[in-house]
Formats: structure tokens, sequence, C-alpha cells
């Protein structure tokens, strides 16, 4: 079921330029949403989000963001967790996303380029770097306005990833039950940081 | 309404309650032991007991509104969180005045208690500690000296099974102690250069109520990490994993959890603790029990707020409280202040296998010796340890995004030394727990309010801690080094002692020199509540020495027909 709404999804989203990353993550063998959680995103923001969370943690010689399941764990955080003006945030930053595409191809985030998708998160990250730069220079003074919307997608992103059993087992390495302790252990032997 | 009598009654089955029923019943006595708390059993309810992250709610993210709703107080805690929350007490239901305010008063809602949940470091006092008192005049004197509990750490220790390493420093006595767990590459490195760099200063192993082998029928610990979700292996001491079956062995054994403690009758005939009256949490029923003996042993606060609730015409400011002491010189460690730094480049190609659930610790080195200078009275520790900076927090704070922040983060980050601060707490009467009549509980028991201070001597010590800890930590080659100073309120050490004091003069103290009360000899508290000054040096392994040491008396007393 869920597959075939994948590949159904996939085709709607990515019309015929499958070539990046992003694509060939798209169609491999993972839910974009599994139709198990309850989500108040439409099809077109749940796109969004699987396409950013592979963005932000793709598929290389590992699986990636959306072979982990990080979309329903963002559409569950978002719809569940989240307070409504994280939420606002939220959708806000969607927004602005598919205006900046827009603005540059008359193409939403969903439609556009690669290149241009890339330029839409990147100008988001800016302006989470400026904010920090201006919250750090104004005293200590506490501030009352909101996390930029990068630093919330990069969050659940990661957050999704590292915690996810592909994350925890396949990117990094998971030790539940060490049976003994070695404070001086070669990295070159695991090569990778252990699941915290 | 019913009496039911037992030889003995234990009030708490935490560290100091299981110590108490152990002995007791081990001793032959009839004991019942009442918690207010749920039942938890061993093993089959440590439900968050190796729950993999993605198998937690939310990844782990907190349950902000349930917590913000019902547990503003106990979600504080560093080991609070789906794995753990249902050992805490319920703030909403079971509250205090001002939650947080003065005082935050972290509690157990179970069985077992904080046994469950502690740190597990496990120090012995020394004379500098039981001297101090009398030596500054802060106080009063400690009625007991190293010499009387000394006999009594040994009896603790080789049941309950502590790894450590013998440092042979008379002011941090040896133990009884299992092979030390291991330091890594780099807290051997940094323990060769503080000791290379200062004479007064060592850095060893922390003691561990862990085990490093099997000891009593329990298992070595298998390094997973998070002990407080509970141990079905037994490797760290609670109530469950040790004392509670060797109690229930010995057949004596009545538990009753639910069990909320109202307050103790007295009969000023007899000039005994007569009843222990208590309300069962599930179907508010009344029921007295009596003993021959009634050990109060439901925490620092938890068994001060029952004494002052037991009111009669003889004691009309809470039992045994003829001194008027009772509910002052509260006192909790200093904590949430210490010092980090980095060592980039050093040891980079090492990590460390498996997660240890005990710290490196730096002794006390301050005011030691009479020549130091310190412009504050008494002492501090250090208890830290050197990891990988990695984790979810470092996957946050790396900037980027793509395949090369991916594969960035297979590497930890570099190595991190962070030492933190347990300073000692003067006893101030100021500093103090009071009930208020007019805002009860649901059982009908007037709310704790809390008046809690640091005084200048802490605020000296905190920035000592701070000043020393960044030293230490250059001069060991670490760069990018901090002093912090975190949110200090009392409590957060959960250390909290001395509301109901041991001394020799019944009108200055609550208790005796074997935690008895002054004016009722079949009552003794033997909790964080007996304490008459705070050491710097973790207090439950004293709890449990004092209780053991509390019991064989009583039991002597009671033989010979004096209680």
């Amino acid at each position: 079921m869920y597959r075939r709404d994948l590949l159904k999804f996939s085709s709607l989203l990515l019309g015929g330029a499958v070539s990046s990353s992003v694509s060939r993550a798209l169609v491999a063998a993972a839910p974009i949403h599994s139709g198990l959680v309850r989500t108040i995103f439409n099809q077109d923001q749940q796109a969004s989000v699987a396409l950013l969370s592979e963005m932000i943690i793709p598929t290389t010689d590992t699986p990636g963001a959306v072979e982990a399941g990080v979309p329903d764990f963002i559409a569950t955080i978002v719809s569940e967790w989240y307070n409504i003006t994280e939420r606002q945030l939220f959708f806000r930053g969607l927004d602005a996303l598919d205006d900046y595409c827009l603005s540059v191809d008359g193409k939403s985030f969903r439609e556009t380029s690669d290149v241009t998708r890339l330029e839409a998160l990147r100008r988001q990250e800016q302006d989470a770097i400026e904010f920090h730069v201006q919250q750090a220079s104004v005293d200590a003074r506490p501030s009352d306005e909101n996390p930029p919307f990068f630093d919330q997608i990069k969050e659940l992103v990661v957050v999704g990833y590292y915690a996810s059993e592909v994350g925890a087992r396949e990117e990094l390495s998971y030790l539940p039950m060490p049976g003994h302790y070695d404070g001086d252990y070669d990295f070159s032997k695991v090569g990778r940081q252990w699941t915290s | 309404m019913s009496t039911i009598q037992f030889d003995a009654i234990v009030v708490g089955s935490g560290v100091s309650g299981g110590w108490a029923a152990k002995e007791l019943t081990e001793k032959g006595l009839k004991v019942l032991m009442l918690d207010r708390g749920r039942m938890v059993e061993h093993g089959t309810d440590y439900t968050g007991e190796h729950m993999p992250p993605w198998k937690t709610p939310f990844h782990g993210k907190p349950l902000r509104e349930l917590y913000a709703e019902e547990y503003p107080v106990q979600s504080t805690q560093y080991a609070f969180s789906e794995t753990t929350r249902h050992f805490y007490n319920n703030d909403k239901n079971n509250p205090y005045i001002d939650q947080g305010k003065d005082f935050v008063w972290y509690r157990a809602g179970v069985v077992g208690g904080k046994s469950l949940l502690w740190g597990r470091q496990v120090y012995r006092w020394s004379d500098l500690d039981f001297e101090a008192n009398k030596k500054d005049g802060h106080g009063v004197d400690w009625p007991i000296r190293y010499k009387d509990i000394a006999p009594w750490y040994s009896h603790v220790e080789k049941f309950i099974g502590v790894s450590g390493q013998a440092e042979n420093l008379p002011h941090l006595p040896d133990g009884e102690f299992l092979p030390p767990m291991e330091m890594n590459v780099m807290e051997k490195a940094f323990k060769a250069r503080l000791e290379q760099n200062y004479d007064d200063r060592i850095l060893t192993m922390g003691r561990a109520a862990v085990l490093t082998q099997p000891h009593n029928g329990r298992a070595a610990c298998h390094y997973c990490g998070p002990c407080q979700r509970g141990c079905s292996a037994g490797a760290y001491f609670s109530t469950q994993s040790s004392t509670l079956p060797a109690a229930r062995a010995t057949g004596n054994l009545t538990l009753k959890s639910d069990a909320v403690v109202e307050g103790i009758d007295y009969d000023p005939e007899t000039r005994r603790a007569s009843g222990v009256r208590v309300i069962d949490a599930n179907t508010m029923e009344h029921t007295t029990y009596t003993g021959k003996l009634v050990f109060l042993c439901a925490s620092t606060v938890g068994s001060t707020q029952i004494l002052l609730n037991s009111r009669s015409e003889q004691f009309p400011t809470g039992l045994a409280n003829r001194s008027g002491a009772l509910g002052h010189y509260l006192m909790d460690h200093t904590y949430r202040t210490g010092a980090a730094g980095i060592f980039p480049g050093e040891f980079n190609d090492k990590v460390v296998y498996g997660s240890r659930p005990s710290g490196v610790y730096i002794p006390r080195f301050r005011n030691v010796s009479d020549e130091d200078d310190a412009d504050f009275l008494r002492g501090y520790n250090y208890q830290g340890r050197a990891s990988r900076v990695g984790g979810m927090g470092h996957a946050l704070n790396t900037p980027g995004f793509g395949a090369d922040y991916k594969h960035g983060l297979r590497r930890p980050g570099p190595w991190r030394i962070r030492l933190s601060g347990f300073g000692e707490c003067l006893p101030y009467k100021d500093n103090r727990m009071e009930l208020i009549e007019s805002k009860k509980d649901r059982y009908g028991i007037p709310q704790i309010k809390f008046h809690f201070a640091w005084h200048e001597n802490e605020m000296k010590i905190r920035r000592d801690i701070m000043k020393q800890g960044e030293e230490m930590l250059r001069r060991a080659g670490a760069v990018n080094v901090e002093g912090f100073d975190e949110n200090a309120t009392g409590g957060m050490c959960i250390h909290e002692m001395g509301t109901a004091r041991m001394g020799n003069d019944p009108m200055t103290s609550v208790l005796n020199s074997w935690n008895q009360a002054h004016d009722v000899p079949n009552l003794f508290v033997t909790d964080g509540a007996s304490m008459t000054s705070a050491s710097c040096v973790n207090p439950s392994l004293t709890f449990m020495a004092l209780t053991a040491r509390a019991v064989d008396n009583a039991v002597k007393q009671l033989k010979a027909g004096q209680i």
C-alpha cells in the first residue's frame, strides 16, 4: 500500500528530472509517509519535509533520513509535540522555501531544480546564523524571538535520524550491551561514534 | 480503624529504610516496612531498562505539557525521562509550597525510593568531617567520631559491593573495595599531569556502589550506561537488588506499599512512640500499626515532615522536638559549579568501549591542613569525567548539512574534561522547613514550605571551585577552559540533610549518638535528617552505616529490656 503511494507520489513530485541523490532516495524502498502516524501535513508539505530530511542527512554509503523514517518522525513532532507558535514558525519556514524558489524560476520547493532547492535551504541557514550572531550581541538580554526555521528542521532531522534504528545501528554504532569497559579503545576498530 | 502489632516498623524503603529492614529482620524481629509509593519489583518493573532511543516516546524529547503540569520539579532532574518517570514523585498529586523556589525537593514515588535513581557514589567520611563543627563552632558537635562508624562502613561495603581504588588518604578513608573501574586514556593523562602540578591533589577513580565482579549473587556491571532505569542484573546497589531480597529471605518482613504515614502517636505514660498512623494511598483507609521500635527512614524531608506533623500535649511542635531543632539546619551540597575544557589533538584515535556508570574524583584539598589560606571554612571535592565531545548536542552544534556534515559526524569531537564541585554547606538555623497548616495535601497532611539560601561561605566555596577547576585544567593543557556556575538552588544535589540532627545535648539536638530520639527511646531516625553537618562527601554510605549501627544498638537495648 505504502509503496504504491510512494511511487505515485515520487513521479508526481519529481516529474522527469530524476537524477539527484535526493531523487534516488525517494524512489528507494523507504517511506516518505507510512500512513501510520497522525499528521497535519498535506501531501505537498510532507513532500517538502521528505526533501529537506534527505538534504540534511542524505543517502550515501549508508541510508539517509528518508529510509530512517525521519519524515514520519517530523510529522509526529509537528502534529503532536509542537505548540502552536512552533507549528506556525515551521509552516512559515516551508512557505519561505516555496517563496524563494518561486521567485527564482516560478516553481515550488518541491518542483524546482536541485540547485535552487539547495540555495533556498542555504538562505535559511544563513538567516539562522545571522539570528544567532544578533542574539549573542545583545548583552545576554533574553529574547522573546523564536528560533529560526533552519534550527527547527535541522533539530528534527538530527534527532529523528540519529535516534532512529537505522541511524543508530547503520550510520553510528549501537552498543546496547558492551559487557565490559575499555577506556583505551582504538577508534579504527569501530570507525563511528557510538550512539548516545 | 484497626491496630496491628510488629516488633519494628520501618518508615521508608530507600537506601536507609532498606538497610533498617534487612538488619532488623536478620536479627529476628518481625518488621513492617512502609512506603508511600507504588510497588516496584526488581527487574519486571524496570520498564525503561535497555530501551533503545527509537522506542523512546518522541525519541526522548520531553513531554513538555505533562511535565509542566504534573512534574514541574522532578522533570528538572538529570535522570528524569520517559525511561524513568514511573519512579518519580508526581508533583501535582504530592506538592509542596512554592515548588522549586527556595529549595528543590527531588523525591521518588515508589518502593525503593531514591536508591533506584541515585548517583551511586559512596565515600567514607573522616574525622575531618566529624570534628568540623566542634573545631569552627558552626552547628553542634557530632556525638560520634570516625572510629565509632568505621566498622559499620565495612559492614555495609561488604554487603553492597563498592568498586574503588585505595589511596591511603586520612581524610578520605579507604573501604572494603572491589576492583576499581578503569580510567580512560584521557583521564589517566590528566591524573599524571595533575599529580605532577600539585602536591596536595590526586585524581582517583570514583568509588561506586556498582559491581566490577559478581558479588553476593549479583552480576557485575555490563556497562550499558543509564543505571537509573533499573538494573535487572542487580549490578548497582538498590533496595530492590540488595537489601529487600535479604530482608524477604528471613521470612520476617511485611512490606506495605501505597502506605502514607500521617504521623506517629506518643504515649506520655510509657514515653514511647505507640503507633504509626497510616493512610492507604488508594482507599484512603486509616490504620494504626504498632511496633516496639520505630525507624524513620522516609528521607530527610519526609521523616521530618512526619515528626513535625506528630504533635501532642507533650510535644506541641512535633514529636521529639524538645530542642526546637527539628526542621532547622537543612543542608545540601553546593552543586552545579565547576570547570570544563577540551584537549584538541590529544588521543584522537582513542575512544571508550562501554558506558561507565562512574567518574573520576578529586578528593578535598582545601582546609585539610591548618595552614591553608582559603577564605572560607570547610571544603569541596570534584567529580568529573573525560569524554569525547559527541552525541546529539554535538551534531546540532556542528554547522552545515548534507553528505559532508553526515560523514563528519562519524568521528567524535575532541576529548573534554568536566569537573563538577561538591561543596560543604554549613548548618544554619534559618535554613529550614516548616508545615503550613492552612495548605493540606490530598491526605489532609499539612504541606511543607522551605526557607533556604546559600550563605557567604558557600558562595566563596563556589567561586573557589570554579577558579581552582579552571587552573587545574589549564595547567594540564586544556584549552577553551570555562568555569561554569549554573542555577544553584538548594536541593539540586539531592544531598539534603540535617533537619533532625544528632548531638550530645538534648536541648540542641533531636537524636543521640545512636540515632535515637533523646526524648522518645523507641524512636530512631537514621536517614539524612540525622546528619549534624554535611561534609562535602556524598552521604548515602554514611546513612547506611548509621542505620546498621543504630539497629544493632536498638536491638541490644530491646533485648536488655531498656526499650
